[in-house]
This record gives structure tokens, sequence and C-alpha cells, in this order.
């Protein structure tokens, strides 16, 4: 079952620290200032009080994307990658994730009357990013190439 | 230092990324500390106020003052003397159970005021010699109880009397009130009670003719008396909640409870559910906060021609009290006085009247404010306070109808020809004096239901 | 230093088979080069061209310079002519090569052509000699003792040259011989070979070192009725010829340095192959393996001052396992190594690479494609690299061949060295090459924790990862990440 040399289980732990490197920065400092210009709270809300509790779900959604990106580890080392990359499996969960992002986003989110498609852009960025930081930049060997981009993303270093 | 080794590209690049980091910091900690001074709400002028919390005290010093001229002797005469008698007896009960430590006085009056020992008045009202006042006392003098009463909050001042008055009395009266009773921020109940009569009514017609009414149990011809209670507005309403308790024959829709407030809560931003606001964004940030008691609003507008504020408030009358009428609320319902507020923290009046449309409407007892903001004609950018509150006068308020239905005119009372026509179930110039006390205790005080204080920012 | 490995016979070549694949193993002299010389007469024995084909594969896959891994790790050479007979035109005789008619036509020939009639019958002297000495070594000594030239012919002048050169220059010269003393080419070669090599062009020198095999019977066959030559290799002569030969051999003690003396009493039956030729092809035996393990020996401890006598024993009677095996700890471990490397890439790598190279596969699936090919701008459908591959290919087929063939060609012998299970076919991966076995015990009784095949991917995806040392190619880095893949 464990096809891998156990020097590779630190590639999971340095994608969740990635993962949530550049995903909890990019939420509590970029997001802010993407959003507070286009959203418009629903009466009776201020706009502070809107990102904060935008801030709390999507905190959330940061830390279950950072998780998927271990249950793609998991199944890469689970995998002897002998007869596949799991590519579908990886584009799998990252849609899957993403429809669970957005559907959360609808219905624990409170209603604006203006900027939705920012948000779920947001939103978007929130689940995919994380997912994508943990997972194609360090993926376990045998399946590395599988995540779209990766080719392009480990010629940076 | 060598040229050299640190001079490559790597080493430029790094540096140009240190500096475009402490730039960034600077920035932000800049941005933090840079938010602008505003001036509080109440800079922005005279802010509402309420007069009187409306709540009862623990303890209460009733002065009961029983009307012992000639025209209360019918009261007494009649085959059955209620509910006349019934009324002070009830009254008594009150005190002695509404309140955890109340003590009665009890005088009568004419043109002077009379103590009276022990503290059940109403033993006094039957009492054989009661009404035989002199002739030069028998008249009803309730200012001069008016200027004597004591001022203490606990002091509860009850006078029961047919309010036999003809306009000078009025006048006399009314002036007494808006010495006495109006700057000390009273508020006066008056209770009508129908009850039963036999006995003489003067003054009839234009000759001043007196005649007989004799009810004989008959309620539609009871003739009205009435209770006054003046004192703080929590005594007064508590004493009218009681009273009603215990009597069948009165009721609030026979009583009145002028104030000097018109709601029991004033209406302001924090206390507002806020409808809509179509191109409006709360934000807290805008400003460094003021220090105030008074609650604001801090809104942002966007890019939008037309923004819109709706948001409505509790609409709480004073128990008793005259209700809104809300066709007779002039127009516009609102006012809206608007300022910028200067880079240096001051305000300085700004005329938006093209620019800001408000408008208030009583919906299911809710008060719905309506801001309309045309961005499109507002060129001016920067911070701005608005003082938005509704334009109420005297008019826009409505007395009970028995006011009118119990009352007879002066002039009416002059054209009758005939005494036997002169109805007893009314009350001479009744109208008059309460809406004369009303409208004197509006002119004096100004109450007003509130404010919504705004700060945007164009 | 210098190492040469001279072939004498069929069977000699059948030796230096295994000493290529124990070379290639890593057990060789590493940054050594080993020189190979072929000596038959017979240059289209079966065995002996199967070698020869093997080193000329070993040759291609060896990295040009060697860079300290243990795969191919001994550098082979050879000379021209890679086979040297004695005999340069068609269908030799010894009458013909002794001039046996101009002899007896001549005064002062006419004793040494009687001498001629009294040692060799009519029939050895007609018998064509392309086809080996036909296990008379009394042949085989005359020829040898003519042709071999140090001074004259190549390869030997070149031969001489080099160690001439090399123990000039304070070099210590390794040569080592192997063949069988119960044939005819082995038996005649053994002592002549060293003999006229010290004795002529290169005296006795403290720097050479001389060591040889000695194969004695080992395996049987059975000669069908009705063989027409009379003169060939009778296998019920084996015994006699080699007590014989051992006799003679005694004299020549001060000859050689290190004699290994190998055998097996229960001997292998093989198939008639004919009396010579490209039929002659015997099947490996571990007496082979035994051999090359014998000259790498050599390779390693020769001393040119010693003269002494080596053999090997079994723990149990008729059985050879890995605890028999000299140096185990260090053979077991390698060769396991290199089979599985060979099973590795026969059974995973080169299946993937012609998927590749025929587009049924993205090469994303391949993270060790994309790192070691692609980021070179190397494509397996570059007919350089294509036909590299599959020389690859093919040598880990004729590894896993003769590792099969061994273990199978057991004679009466017990034989624990490799499970021929899982390798019942190399050149087919899907049913020959059965992975179930290969990853329970391939190489019997463990040859350390050995990774099974999955994780042997899992290895080389992570090897080719972390990246090989720029001063070596990619082919060759393919060949070290699979190698060590295996570890």
């Amino acid at each position: 079952m464990f096809n891998k040399p156990r020097s590779s289980l630190a590639l999971p732990v340095i994608g969740v620290l990635a993962g949530l490197g550049v995903g909890l920065p990019v939420l509590y400092f970029l997001e802010p200032l993407v959003l507070d210009p286009v959203v418009s709270p629903q009466a009776g809300q201020t706009i502070e009080d809107w990102l904060r509790e935008f801030r709390q779900l999507e905190t959330l959604l940061v830390i279950l994307s950072v998780a998927v990106g271990l249950l793609w580890h998991a199944s890469t080392f689970l995998d002897a990658g002998r007869s596949g990359d799991l590519r579908l499996v990886w584009v799998g969960l990252g849609i899957l994730f993403l429809a669970f992002a957005c559907w959360m986003a609808v219905r624990r989110l409170p209603s604006v009357q203006e900027g939705s498609s920012g948000i779920m852009l947001c939103v978007a960025v929130n689940a995919l990013l994380p997912y994508y930081m943990a997972s194609a930049a360090f993926t376990v060997a045998s399946h590395k190439y599988a995540p779209w981009g990766s080719r392009a993303l480990r010629k940076l270093w | 230092m060598s040229a050299g080794a640190n001079n490559g590209p790597a080493s430029k690049r790094r540096e140009l990324a240190i500096r475009a980091g402490l730039s960034i910091c600077v920035c932000i900690l800049l941005g933090c500390s840079g938010k602008p001074q505003v001036p509080p709400p109440e800079n922005l002028g005279e802010p509402p106020l309420v007069f009187d919390q409306g709540l009862s005290t623990d303890e209460v010093v009733a002065n009961v003052y029983l009307d012992a001229t000639s025209s209360m002797k019918g009261f007494v005469k009649a085959d059955q003397i209620e509910p006349y008698l019934g009324t002070i007896e009830k009254a008594e009960q009150v005190f002695a159970i509404g309140w955890s430590k109340a003590s009665v006085h009890c005088f009568k009056f004419g043109a002077k005021i009379v103590p009276l020992p022990g503290e059940s008045c109403h033993l006094y009202v039957f009492k054989e010699g009661f009404y035989n006042l002199p002739k030069s006392e028998d008249i009803t003098r309730i200012d001069e109880i008016l200027e004597k009463s004591p001022q203490d909050a606990k002091n509860l001042t009850l006078v029961f009397t047919d309010l036999y008055q003809d306009r000078a009395d009025i006048g006399r009266l009314l002036r007494a009130f808006r010495d006495s009773t109006i700057p000390r921020k009273l508020s006066v109940g008056i209770v009508g009670i129908r009850s039963n009569f036999r006995g003489k009514i003067f003054d009839i017609g234009a000759r001043s003719f007196s005649g007989e009414w004799d009810t004989k149990g008959n309620r539609a011809k009871f003739r009205p008396f009435y209770l006054f209670i003046i004192g703080r507005r929590g005594n007064v309403s508590h004493f009218m909640d009681e009273l009603f308790r215990r009597s069948k024959d009165t009721g609030p829709d026979q009583a009145v409870l002028l104030s000097p407030d018109v709601t029991a809560s004033l209406v302001e931003w924090s206390k507002t559910k806020r409808l809509i606001e179509q191109g409006l964004v709360e934000r807290r940030s805008l400003f460094q906060a003021p220090k105030s008691r008074f609650s604001y609003g801090s809104l942002q507008v966007r890019g939008r021609s037309t923004c819109t504020l709706k948001v409505e408030a509790d609409y709480a009358p004073v128990k008793y009290a005259p209700t809104l009428d809300w066709n007779h609320v002039p127009q516009p319902r609102v006012q809206v006085r608007t300022f910028q507020v200067t880079t240096d923290g001051k305000l300085q009046g700004v005329d938006l009247a093209r620019v800001v449309d408000g408008d208030l409407q009583l919906q299911n007892n809710k008060l719905v404010f309506t801001l309309t903001i045309h961005s499109d004609r507002w060129a001016g950018r920067g911070l701005y306070a608005f003082d938005v509150r509704p334009n109420l006068e005297a008019d826009s308020f409505r007395l009970p109808t028995w006011c009118k239905g119990w009352s007879v005119t002066e002039e009416e009372r002059l054209g009758l020809k005939n005494p036997a026509s002169f109805d007893g179930s009314k009350t001479l110039n009744l109208f008059e004096f309460i809406s004369g006390l009303w409208r004197a205790m509006l002119e004096s005080h100004k109450p007003q239901l509130g404010a919504l204080y705004l700060y945007l920012e164009k | 230093m210098k190492n040469y490995a001279i072939s004498i016979g069929g069977s000699g070549a059948r030796c230096m088979e295994a000493l290529v694949y124990l070379c290639a193993a890593g057990i060789g002299p590493q940054d050594q080069d080993l020189t190979l010389v072929f000596v038959d007469p017979d240059t289209n024995n079966g065995n002996l061209k199967a070698t020869v084909e093997l080193v000329k594969l070993y040759e291609k896959l060896q990295p040009e310079k060697q860079d300290g891994y243990s795969y191919l790790g001994t550098r082979v050479t050879t000379k021209e002519p890679q086979i040297w007979s004695p005999f340069e035109g068609p269908k030799p005789t010894l009458k013909d090569f002794f001039s046996y008619e101009t002899l007896r036509a001549s005064e002062s020939g006419r004793d040494a052509a009687y001498l001629m009639e009294v040692l060799y019958t009519h029939g050895q002297r007609e018998a064509t000699l392309d086809v080996g000495f036909r296990g008379k070594p009394s042949i085989g000594a005359a020829v040898f003792s003519e042709s071999v030239n140090f001074a004259q012919k190549a390869p030997w002048r070149q031969l001489a040259e080099e160690i001439a050169q090399a123990v000039g220059r304070g070099e210590q010269a390794n040569i080592f011989a192997v063949g069988s003393v119960f044939g005819g080419t082995g038996a005649a070669g053994i002592p002549t070979i060293p003999r006229l090599m010290t004795g002529e062009t290169l005296a006795r020198n403290p720097k050479i070192a001389l060591g040889c095999t000695l194969l004695l019977p080992y395996f049987t066959y059975s000669v069908p009725s009705g063989v027409a030559d009379e003169v060939y290799a009778h296998p019920d002569l084996f015994m006699l010829n080699s007590k014989e030969a051992l006799r003679y051999y005694r004299s020549f003690e001060e000859t050689y340095n290190r004699v290994y003396v190998l055998g097996a009493e229960s001997q292998a039956g093989q198939e008639w192959g004919g009396v010579g030729g490209e039929k002659q092809r015997n099947l490996p035996h571990f007496i082979d393996f035994l051999a090359g393990l014998a000259a790498l020996n050599f390779f390693a401890s020769a001393n040119p001052t010693e003269h002494r006598v080596c053999i090997l024993a079994v723990d149990q009677k008729n059985c050879l396992k890995w605890t028999d095996i000299p140096d185990q700890d260090n053979v077991h471990p390698k060769v396991a190594k290199f089979a599985r490397s060979m099973f590795f890439y026969l059974k995973l790598i080169w299946p993937r690479l012609l998927d590749i190279r025929e587009g049924a596969t993205g090469v994303q699936r391949t993270p060790w494609y994309v790192d070691l090919f692609e980021k070179k701008k190397l494509q397996v459908s570059d007919s350089k690299t294509y036909e590299f591959l599959q020389d690859q290919a093919k040598f880990a087929s004729l590894s896993l061949r003769w590792l099969r063939d061994m273990q199978k060609n057991q004679g009466g012998f017990t034989l624990e060295l490799v499970n021929s299970l899982a390798i019942e076919d190399p050149d087919d991966p899907k049913s020959g090459l059965k992975e179930s076995v290969f990853d329970k015990e391939f190489m019997f009784q463990g040859a350390g924790k050995a990774p099974k095949l999955s994780r042997m991917w899992g290895n080389l995806c992570c090897i080719a990862d972390k990246g090989l040392p720029p001063t070596i190619g990619t082919l060759r880095a393919l060949q070290v990440g699979i190698y060590e893949s295996c570890s």
C-alpha cells in the first residue's frame, strides 16, 4: 500500500503550510480590498460586519480546501502511479469542493444587494487556491504532474 | 563595501522588493491613522429630549381636591350618588393598593382651599353643609390649586370638579396651567365620568338662567364631572390604569393624558430597522467615532444616480395621549438639515434641498422614514451630516372624540332661548379648555418624536 | 590496474557470459577496464557468438566514462578481432596446418610427418578444425603452440604492448583464463597460452598476475547414434580427460599464480548440439556463474607472488544456495538488485516507453520520463534514443533468461538462486513476468529488504525528481535511476 519513500511524507505537510500560507493572507488582506468597493450588504448590516462574517466562513473553507489537498495526497500515497496519474481524481476533488464551497456560500453568507459575482469569485478562489497550492507544487513525485499547470509551476524552481 | 558581489541583478531585485514592502507598510499605517474627525450629532442642532421617563414612583403623596361649589351639589342629591361617590372611593383604593406607600390628603375647594381631616375623602361629599360655601367662595378656582400644590416628583394632585367654567374662567385656568404646571414638565390627565344628578345648572342661555336637571337614573342624561390628575407622567398614567381597572363607569375612551412628551421612546438610529439601503452601504470606519449619547448612522454613497434609505422605527405614543392625525401632519413630513464636515472637523451648513427628499409614513404602527438622495445632482464630495426629524405641529394631533362630544360652546350656550332645552349632560367650553391646554403644552415643550442622525460619505 | 579475461572454447565463452552479467551487476572491478579476449577455432560456436553479441550490447550500453555507479560499473572492452582463431582459412585441418603433405614429401620434414602419423590418427589429421579441436587437446596444443605469436598476431601484439606499457607505469596487470579441461579447446589452451605469454614477449614480470579457472566436467549430453564424424568430444571420456589433464597441469603449478577448480559431481544433461558450430549452444550453468565469480575474485585480489589452488564446497551435497556462494554478502544483494532492475525495466519501464512513443499515453502520467527526457529535450521517438532503449530491453531480456535458464539447468543439483516462475518469458511483460512472484521472494533467502515493483516505480519517480548529477547523460540517468530504485 505505501509506495513512496518515507521522506515523501514531508510533502503533504509542506503543502498544507503552503496552502494556508497563501490562502489565508489572500483572504485576510487581498479579498477585503476587492470586495469592499463592490459589495453592498442588505439593509441594516455594515460592510465591516459582512466582511467579518465572510471571513469567518471562508477561513473554514480555506482550511477545508487544504484538507481536500490532504485527501489528494493520501490518494497519491495509496496509488503506485503505474497505471495512471489520478488526474481525474485531482480534478474531481477540486470540482466537488468548489461546488460544496459555492453551496455553503449561498446558504451561509448573509445576502447582499450588490456584488454577488465578486463574492462568488472570491469563494472560488478560496476554495481552489489553497487546494492548488497544497497539491500542485507538493505532490509526491509519482503523481507530480497530475495537477494542471504543475509542470509550468515546477519550472519556477 | 566592495563592488561586484552585491551589485548583481538579484540583489537589485531584492532591494526593490524591500523598498516596495516598506512603502506599502507605511501607506497602510498612514491610512489607518488618517480617519477624519466629525462633530457629534449634538452639534447638528437641538437634540430631541424626553422630558419625563414615564416611570411611576414607589411612594405617592396624593392631594385630593373636591369641588365644593354649589354646582356640584346635584351629584349627591340624586337618588344614587353614583358613580360620583364611587369614583372618589375608587380613587382612594387606587392609592391604597397601587403604590407601595401612599398618603392621601383631602381638601375641599371653591375659591379657597380647605383641608379636610382623614384620608377618606369620599365621606365628605355627601355630608350636610359640604357645599354650603359663602357666596364669595362659591367659585371654582382650580388655578388656586395649581399654584399651591406641592412640586415633588411623588406628589399627585387630584381635582374632582364639574369644570363649570366660562370663557374668562377658561382663560384664567389655562394661564394657571401655563404658569405652574407646564414649566414643571408635569402631565395632566383628564378623566371624564358621567354621573347621576339632581340639582340646578346655572348660567344657561344669554340671560344666565338656571335650570333643574334630574337624570332620574337615565344614563343618557348623566351629567359629567371630571377628575384632573396632575403630576409626573408615570404616576398619572399609573393612576389612570388602576382607576380604569376598578371602575366600570369610565375608561380610556373617556380620558386623555396631556404630557410634555408625545412619545414614550424617542426615535433614534440604533432603534431603527433598515428596510432599504439602495446605493448606500453602512460602514463604521468612515471617521473616528465621536463621543455622543445619540446613535447615528454612517453610510457611504455608492455610484448610483438615486439612492434610497428607508428605515422603520417603533411608534410609541404616550398612553392615553392625543394620537397623531396623519392627515394633519404637514408636508414635508420630514425636515432634513444638511451640513458638510470640513477638514478640520467643523460643520458647515449646506443646501441640499434639490438632492435630498424626505418622507415619513405611519404604517402598521411603525414610523417609516424614507430618504431619497439624487446623487446625480450632488456635485460635492466628502463627508456630510444629516439631521432628519419628523415635522410636527399641534394640529398634527387629535384629541379623543369625547372631548368635543361632551362639550358645548359658549355660542351654543348663549344661543339657548329656552333653558329647558339645555343639555345638562355636556360641559361648557370643555373642548376649548382641553385643546387650549394641549396647545399650550405643545408650544411650550415642543415635543418631538426623535431624530435620525446620519453621516454620509460621498 | 589492467584486467584481462581470456575465454578459451565454448565453456569459457559461457563463463565469460556470466562474467559480463556480474560486471553489469556492479560486482566487477569498479572504475577499471576489463578486456575480454575470446579464443576458439569454432568462431560460429553458438555460445561464443551469443557471448560476443552480449559483450557488444554491453559496450553500447555502458557509460562513456566511469561515473561511480554500480550498474555497468566495469568498463568492458574487446580487441580486434573479437574472436581469435588460430586458423585463417576455411575448413582448416591439422594436416594442412602443419603442411603434412609437404613435410612428408620433403627429406628434412619426413620425420616430422612420421611423428605426426604416430601422434595423430588419419581421421584426426583430416578432421576439419573450424568446429574446434573435437575434444582432442593434443590437437589444440599443437595448433596453439604454432599460432600464438605475441610479437606478430592481433590481438596478442596489442595485448602485449598494452601490458608492457601498464607494467612500465607501475600498474599491475591481471590476466585470467577460463576454459574446460575435459574438452578440446580449453584443455589445449589453458596451459598453452600463458606459457607462451610468459615465455615470449613478456618475461615473468612481478607486476603481472596470472590466474585461471579449470572447468571440470559439470554437464553431459547424449550423442545420438549415427553421428557421422568419429572425431568429437565423447562425454564418456570427460572424466578420463580431466584426470589426464590435471595430471599434466600439475607440472605447470608455477605458471599460474592462482588456479580455481570448478566442477559438479552431478552433471546437468544438455542437448546434443552437433560437433560444433551454431547449434552447439549449451544452457547456462551455475558453474559458469561460479567461474565468473572466480575471475572477479582474482581481479580483486590477484597477487603475482603467490601460487595457490582454490576450490569450493557446498554445505549440503548436491544443493547450492546463496549461502554457498563466495562473498555472498556482496554478491547476493548485487545480483538480486541487478535482476530486479532488469525485471523492472522489462515489466514497467519499457512498455511505458513504447506507449509514449506510440502516443498511447500522456507523458504527465510518467513523471520520470518528463524529468529525465523531456526536460533534457530528448524524446523516446528519437532514433538513437530508441535504439539505446531497445538495446537495454534486449540486455535485460538476455540477463533474465540467463538467470532463468541457469536456475532450471539444475542437473542433479538443488538450486535456490532465483525464482524462475517470475521470469517465464521476459519478452512478455503482461503474462511472462509475474509480479506477484516477484514481489514475494524473487531471489530467495531475501537479499536485504527488497521493494515491491510499485514501490520501485515510486522510487524512480523520486530519484528523477531529485535529479542526478548533471555530468551523467539522460540515458545513463535512466539506467542509474532504475538500478537505484531497486534498493
